[in-house]
C-alpha cells in the first residue's frame, strides 16, 4: 500500500514540469466548443462543420475584407448583358487531395447535388435563381437535369462551366463562396448517397489543408496540402481541439494548450488585450439577435403594442454594459457593414414612458398586480429560447425585466435546441429570443424571413406586408446593385415602421490568438476569419 | 431496537444533544431551512430586479455580497437560492424515502418471491448510471422542479429500499412481531406500527444524507445547463453563471458555492450525529 | 453439477436477460416520448419542414414505435448496435473508441480512492476518538460535501492557471500519445477530481463498517475470558468490514463503466460519459441505447457472476 502511494507520488513528480508547447510555431491549435457533424459542404449545416470545412474545401470564389468576390477556383468569369448567364473559367492544374485533377465536371456535380431533392441540404434555396429550379426540386416527380430543355449548369469543357439563371439575380456570385458552396469531387461521390457517404467522415477536397485524423468529440487534425494551387500554406498542421467548457477553453489558451479561440467571455476581453503574448481580433458579423413574436397573435397584431415593446427595451445599454461594446445596435435585417444598409432607418429609442403611453392608447390598463390588462386579459406571454446559448439566455432575462417595468409580464421558457427549433418552425410560440446567422448578401435571408410566401419556412412569425413583398421581389429580380440597394432601403424603412421584432444587436466576432501568429484576415461574415488560415504564419515572436 | 427502559439508558434525543457534531449540523440545517422558508421576508431585494449600470459591484454597504452580471443583489439571490435548492432537495428526498420505504418494507417483510421480484426490479434502476438517467429525463422533458425531483427520486430510492428491507428482514422474526400476529394484527398493522417505527431512525439518517446529495446533484445538473432555469436562482446555477467572472468578480460564484458546501456539510453532520445517537450499543460520548 | 444448481443458474441468467430487455424498453420509451427529435440537430440553423420530414424518413423514425424497437433489438442481438444518427459511425465502434479513456479515468480514480481510503478508514476506526479519527473524518466529511465539477474547476485553476504545472484538459497532445509522461500529466487532475470525492466517501464507509464489526467482535471477545490475539481479531474484523465496501464499489459500477459525466465535461476527456451526454442533447437514440445497454450489460453480468461465484464457493447457500 505504501508502495502504491510512493509510486503515485513519483509518477506525479515526473510529470510536474511546466507545460511545453507543440512543435513551436508550425502547428496551429484551434479551440472549438463543439464537434463538427459532417465534413461535406453540400449537406453540413452547423457552424462547427463550416469551420472545419473551410480549410479542406475551395469554392469557386472567395471574399475579401470588403465582402467583394475574388477568384479562387474560378480564375475569371463573364456575365452576359442580360445577367442570365455566368461563364466561369476554372484554374488549371488544380488537384484533389488524392491527386486526381479538378475539372468543371466536379462543379456541375456539386451543384446538381445541391439541387437534388434526395439530398438533405439546407443550401438549396440559395440557388433559386437557376433555370429549372422549380422542376428539379419539385417534391412530386422532380425532373433530372438531362430531362430539361435548358440545363442550369453546363460543362463547356474541362475548365469552363456555365450557369444559366431564370432571372438576373444580383446575389448569385455571393452565394458561391464558402462555407456553403465548397466543391466536392465527382469521381468519389458519383453514384453514392451523399447523406450517408463515408466521404463525410473522410473528406477529399481541393483546399489548402488535408484531413489527417478525426477523433470524434476530441479533435480534428489537418496537414498542409503541398500541392495547393495557390501555394503551400505556411502552417504545417491545423489541430482543432474540442473543449466544451468555455472557461476551460480560455484556460487552455492562457496555458498554451491552444493557440486560437473564438468568442471568449466578453468580460475577459479587456484583460486578454493586455496579456502580452495574446492578441485580440474583432470584426463585425452578419448575425443578429432579436426579440420577436407571432405577428398574427393578439395583442401583437396592434402596431402600437409592437412599437411600445420596442420603446421598452434599452438596447444601447445592453450593448454597452452586457456585451461590453462588442456589438452593434441592430436597426433591421442588414448590418452596417452591408452595402444594403440604410443609415436613415432609426430604431425606436428607449423610452419607457412612451411605451406605457402607447400601451394605454392601445387599450391597456394596469391591473391590481401591476400587470397591464385589456378586456379582462392580462398582457402576459411566454418567451421561448434556446437553453444552451448563454448570451441568448442572458438577453432573455434582461428583456423580461425591461418588460416588467412597463407592466408587461413575460415567462421565460428555455427549451433544448431540438424542441425549440421544432416549435419555431411549427409557429408554436408566443414570444421568442433567437438569432439569424444571416448571409453577407441581403437576398437569401431577407426574402425567406420576410416574404409572405414563406410562412412555412423562415417566416414562422407569420409576417405579412404586401409592400414589403413587392420590395423584396423587385430587389431579387435585378442584378444592378444600385437598384437592389434602393429596394432594400424601402424594405428596411417599411420593416421598421411595422416593428415586427425588437431588433437587438449584431454581435461582433471576437477572436483571441497567440501574438506570434500573423496573417489573419477577419472578414465580417460568419466565420470569415477561417478563410485566411492558408495565409497564417508563425513569426516566432 | 426495543423500546429502551427509560431510567437506565439515555434516549436518542439525549444522546443526540450530547453529540457536538450532530448539533452543529442540525444548527446549520435549521438556519438554511429557515432562510429558505422565510426567503420573501428575509431577502433585502427581489432576486430578479436588475440594474445593468450596477453590474459586477464588489460587496458594499448597499449590497452585502455584491452584485452579479445583471446588477442583481447576490445576497438576496443566495437567500432565494436556498429556497429553490432546498425545494428540489426536499421533494426529491421525500419521494425517494416514501417509495424506498414502502418498497423495501414490503420486500423485507414478506420475503421470498415478493422480495426477489422487487429486488430484481430495483436492480434495473441500479444498472443504469444515475446521472445519465437524470439527464435523459431532464434534457428531454424540461428542467422543471417536478421533473428534476421526480427523476432524482427515481435513482436514489433503491439504496433506501435496500436498507429498509434488510432492517425489516431482520426484525420480522422477532418475538414482538409474532406476538402481534398472534393477537390478530394484520400485515399492514405490523408493518406500520412495529417494523417501520423501528426502522425510522435509519430512514431519517438516510434522509439527511440524501438531502445533501440532492443539492450536489442539482448543482451538477446546473453545470450542464439543466438545473433550475433563470431568472430563478439556485445555488447551482449561480455558481455556473458566476464562473466566467471568477477572476474579475469572485463573489458571484464564491458565495453560492460556499452555501452549497456549508449546507451539504450540515446535512452530513446531522446525519452522522443521528446515526451515532441511534446506535444502541455506543457507550460514552462520541467526539 | 447438481440439477438444482443448473436450474438456478439458468433461472438467474434468464432473469438477467429479462432485466436487460426491461432496461432497454424503458429507456426506449422514455426517449421516444420526449418532444423533439434528431432532425433539428442534424439540420441545424437552416431548418425546414421538408428537410425534417426527409430525415425522419431516412432514419426510420416514422415507423411505429414497436417496429423501431424490434428493429433495434434484433440488431443488438446480432451485435449490431446501429449507426449514430449524427455522425453515421457504427455505435459499437464509437463506444469501443471511448472505452479506453473511460476505463483509464474511472479505474484510476477508483484505485487511488481505495488505496488511500481503506487504510485511512481503518486507522480512523481503530483509533476512534483520537485526533487521527477526528482529522480523517473531518477531511472525509469535507470531501463528500463538494460538488465534483467545482472540485475539478478549482484544481484546474490552481494547477494550470496559478501554477503552470499541469495542462487544463484533454487526453494528451497530438503527436505525443505514446509518451507516458504526457499522458500521465493530462490524467492527474481528472483522476484526482474523480478520486478525491470517492476517496472521502469510501473512507467514511470503511470507518463506519469497521466500527460496526469491531463492536461485535469486541463484545464477543470481551465476554470470552481475556482477549484473544489483537491481530487475529483485527484481521478477522477487517475482512468482514470490507465486504460492505465491496458492495459499495459494486454499486458504483455503472458510473465506472458509463463514465463520469461531469469530470469528463470539465476536462474535455473523450470518454463514454461525454459521448452519452452529447447523444442525449442531440437525440442520438442509437448511441444512447447502445451506451446504456453496454453499461447495463456489464453491471448485470457482474452481479450475475458474483452471485454464481457465491453459489459455487459456498455449497451451503440455498438456491431455489
Amino acid at each position: 500500500m505504501i508502495h502504491a502511494m510512493l509510486l503515485v507520488l513519483l509518477v506525479a513528480l515526473i510529470g510536474l514540469t511546466p507545460s511545453a508547447s507543440l512543435a513551436a510555431g508550425k502547428d496551429f491549435v484551434i479551440g472549438l466548443s463543439g464537434d463538427a457533424t459532417s465534413l461535406n459542404p453540400v449537406i453540413a449545416t452547423d457552424g462547427q462543420s463550416y469551420i472545419a470545412e473551410w480549410p479542406l474545401f475551395d469554392s469557386l470564389v472567395e471574399l475579401d475584407q470588403g465582402l467583394n468576390v475574388k477568384p479562387l477556383l474560378a480564375e475569371s468569369w463573364e456575365v452576359s448583358r442580360d445577367g442570365l448567364t455566368y461563364t466561369f473559367k476554372l484554374k488549371r492544374n488544380v488537384k484533389w487531395h488524392d491527386g486526381k485533377p479538378f475539372t468543371a465536371r466536379d462543379v456541375a456535380f456539386t451543384f446538381y447535388s445541391v439541387l437534388d431533392p434526395k439530398v438533405t441540404t439546407p443550401h438549396r434555396a440559395y440557388f433559386d435563381a437557376l433555370v429549372g429550379f422549380p422542376e428539379l426540386t419539385a417534391k412530386e416527380n422532380p425532373k433530372k437535369p438531362e430531362e430539361l430543355a435548358v440545363r442550369p449548369i453546363e460543362v463547356v469543357d474541362d475548365h469552363t462551366v456555365r450557369f444559366r439563371l431564370r432571372y438576373p439575380s444580383g446575389s448569385f456570385l455571393a452565394v458561391l463562396v464558402n462555407p456553403r458552396a465548397g466543391i466536392v469531387p465527382e469521381h468519389i461521390l458519383k453514384g453514392t448517397d451523399l447523406n450517408t457517404a463515408e466521404f463525410n467522415r473522410r473528406p477529399i477536397g481541393t483546399g489548402p489543408f488535408k484531413l489527417v485524423e478525426w477523433r470524434r468529440g476530441e479533435r480534428l487534425v489537418m496537414e498542409a496540402n503541398d500541392q495547393y494551387h495557390a501555394g503551400r500554406p505556411a502552417l504545417d498542421r491545423l489541430i482543432m481541439r474540442i473543449i466544451p467548457d468555455s472557461v476551460v477553453l480560455l484556460q487552455e489558451l492562457r496555458s498554451g494548450g491552444v493557440d486560437f479561440i473564438e468568442n471568449p467571455p466578453l468580460t475577459e476581453v479587456a484583460r486578454l488585450k493586455q496579456t502580452p503574448n495574446l492578441k485580440v481580433l474583432v470584426t463585425d458579423n452578419t448575425s443578429y439577435t432579436y426579440f420577436g413574436w407571432r405577428q398574427d397573435l393578439a395583442p401583437f397584431t396592434d402596431v402600437r403594442v409592437r412599437r411600445a415593446l420596442y420603446h421598452a427595451i434599452d438596447v444601447p445599454t445592453i450593448v454597452r454594459e452586457v456585451l461590453q461594446g462588442y456589438a452593434v445596435v441592430s436597426t433591421g435585417q442588414f448590418p452596417p457593414s452591408s452595402w444594403a444598409f440604410d443609415s436613415s432607418v432609426k430604431p425606436y429609442a428607449y423610452d419607457p414612458a412612451r411605451a406605457k403611453a402607447l400601451l394605454a392608447e392601445a387599450g391597456f390598463k394596469p391591473g391590481a398586480d401591476g400587470v397591464l390588462a385589456k378586456d379582462g386579459k392580462r398582457f402576459s406571454f411566454s418567451i421561448r429560447h434556446d437553453q444552451a446559448d448563454q448570451s441568448v439566455k442572458d438577453t432573455a432575462v434582461i428583456i423580461q425585466e425591461y418588460l416588467k417595468r412597463v407592466g408587461v409580464e413575460a415567462h421565460l421558457e428555455p427549451l433544448d435546441w431540438p424542441t425549440f427549433v421544432k416549435k419555431l418552425f411549427a409557429s408554436d410560440f408566443e414570444g421568442i429570443v433567437v438569432g439569424w446567422t444571416n448571409h453577407h448578401d441581403p437576398d437569401p435571408f431577407a426574402y425567406t424571413i420576410w416574404h409572405s410566401s414563406q410562412w412555412k419556412g423562415r417566416n414562422f412569425a407569420h409576417y405579412k406586408n404586401p409592400r414589403v413583398d413587392e420590395a423584396l421581389e423587385a430587389a431579387r429580380r435585378t442584378g444592378n446593385t444600385a437598384e437592389r440597394k434602393k429596394h432594400y432601403a424601402e424594405f428596411s424603412k417599411l420593416l421598421m415602421e411595422d416593428a415586427p421584432y425588437v431588433f437587438l444587436y449584431f454581435r461582433q466576432q471576437v477572436y483571441v490568438t497567440r501574438a506570434g501568429y500573423e496573417g489573419f484576415i477577419p472578414i465580417p461574415t460568419f466565420g470569415g476569419i477561417y478563410q485566411s488560415l492558408k495565409a497564417v504564419r508563425w513569426t516566432g515572436k | 431496537m426495543t423500546a429502551p427502559v427509560r431510567s437506565e439508558r439515555p434516549s436518542i434525543f439525549d444522546r443526540f444533544t450530547r453529540n457536538r457534531r450532530g448539533l452543529v449540523g442540525g444548527l446549520v440545517v435549521a438556519i438554511m431551512l429557515t432562510a429558505g422558508a422565510l426567503a420573501p421576508a428575509l431577502a433585502p431585494q427581489s432576486y430578479s430586479s436588475q440594474s445593468l449600470l450596477n453590474r459586477l459591484q464588489p460587496p458594499s454597504a448597499a449590497h452585502w455580497l455584491g452584485t452579479d452580471g445583471f446588477g442583481r443583489d447576490v445576497l438576496s439571490r443566495v437567500i432565494w437560492g436556498s429556497r429553490v435548492s432546498l425545494e428540489i432537495a426536499l421533494f426529491a428526498t421525500a419521494l425517494s424515502l416514501v417509495v424506498g420505504t414502502a418498497v423495501g418494507s414490503v420486500a423485507g417483510y414478506f420475503g421470498g418471491g415478493v422480495d426477489t421480484a422487487i429486488m430484481r426490479a430495483a436492480d434495473v434502476f441500479l444498472s443504469v448510471p444515475a446521472l445519465f438517467l437524470i439527464l435523459i429525463v431532464v434534457a428531454l422533458f424540461g428542467a422543471s422542479l417536478a421533473n428534476t425531483a421526480l427523476v432524482i427520486a427515481l435513482v436514489t430510492w433503491a439504496p433506501v429500499g435496500r436498507i429498509v428491507r434488510s432492517e425489516c428482514l431482520s426484525l420480522r422474526n422477532r418475538d414482538f412481531v409474532h406476538a402481534a400476529a398472534a393477537l390478530g394484527a394484520g400485515h399492514a398493522r405490523i408493518l406500520g406500527r412495529h417494523l417501520l417505527v423501528n426502522a425510522l431512525p435509519i430512514v431519517i439518517v438516510q434522509a439527511s444524507l440524501l438531502l445533501g446529495q440532492t443539492i450536489l446533484i442539482e448543482s451538477g445538473l446546473s453545470y450542464l445547463g439543466l438545473g433550475a432555469q433563470p431568472p430563478l436562482p439556485s445555488w447551482g446555477n449561480m455558481v455556473v453563471e458566476g464562473r466566467q467572472f471568477l477572476a474579475s468578480a469572485w463573489w458571484i460564484a464564491t458565495f453560492p458555492g460556499l452555501a452549497i458546501f456549508v449546507t451539504v456539510l450540515g446535512f452530513n453532520l446531522f446525519g452522522d450525529g443521528l446515526r451515532d445517537a441511534s446506535d444502541p450499543t455506543l457507550r460514552g460520548h462520541s467526539p | 453439477m447438481e440439477p438444482g444448481l443448473r436450474t438456478y443458474i439458468l433461472k438467474r441468467v434468464g432473469f438477467a436477460v429479462l432485466m436487460l430487455v426491461g432496461v432497454s424498453i424503458i429507456l426506449f420509451t422514455i426517449m421516444r416520448l420526449a418532444p423533439g427529435g434528431p432532425e433539428a440537430v442534424l439540420i441545424g440553423g437552416e431548418f425546414s419542414q421538408e428537410a425534417a420530414a426527409q430525415i425522419r424518413q431516412r432514419l426510420g423514425l416514422d415507423r411505429p414505435l414497436a417496429l423501431q424497437y424490434l428493429g433495434w433489438a434484433g440488431g443488438a442481438l446480432r451485435g449490431d448496435l446501429g449507426r449514430s444518427f449524427k455522425t453515421g459511425d457504427p455505435v459499437a465502434a464509437l463506444i469501443l473508441d471511448r472505452l479506453g479513456p473511460t476505463i483509464q479515468l474511472t479505474f484510476g480514480a477508483l484505485a487511488l480512492a481505495l488505496v488511500v481510503a481503506v487504510p485511512l478508514g481503518v486507522v480512523a476506526a481503530v483509533r476512534r476518538g483520537t485526533i487521527w479519527d477526528t482529522l480523517g473524518s473531518a477531511v472525509a466529511l469535507f470531501g463528500v460535501s463538494f460538488p465534483s465539477f467545482w472540485l475539478g474547476i478549482m484544481l484546474i485553476l490552481l494547477f494550470s492557471e496559478v501554477f503552470h504545472v499541469l495542462p487544463p484538459s484533454g487526453l494528451s497532445e497530438y503527436g505525443r500519445e505514446a509518451e507516458l509522461a504526457a499522458r500521465v500529466r493530462h490524467a492527474i487532475l481528472p483522476t484526482l477530481t474523480l478520486g478525491l470525492i470517492q476517496m472521502a466517501s469510501f473512507m467514511r464507509f470503511t470507518r463506519s463498517s469497521l466500527l460496526e464489526v469491531l463492536r461485535q467482535d469486541y463484545v464477543r471477545t470481551a465476554r470470552a475470558k481475556g482477549l484473544s490475539g489483537g491481530r487475529v481479531v483485527w484481521r478477522h474484523a477487517l475482512r468482514n468490514a470490507l465486504i460492505p465496501v465491496v458492495t459499495v464499489v459494486g454499486l458504483s459500477l455503472p458510473t465506472l463503466v458509463g463514465g463520469a459525466v461531469l469530470t469528463e465535461t470539465v476536462f474535455a476527456w473523450p470518454g463514454i460519459g461525454r459521448l452519452a451526454v452529447g447523444a442525449v442533447f442531440e437525440r442520438d437514440y442509437p448511441v444512447i441505447m447502445g451506451v446504456n445497454l453496454m453499461v447495463a450489460a456489464v453491471v448485470i453480468s457482474a452481479n450475475l457472476l458474483t452471485d454464481l461465484a457465491y453459489c459455487v464457493i459456498d455449497p451451503r447457500i440455498s438456491y431455489r
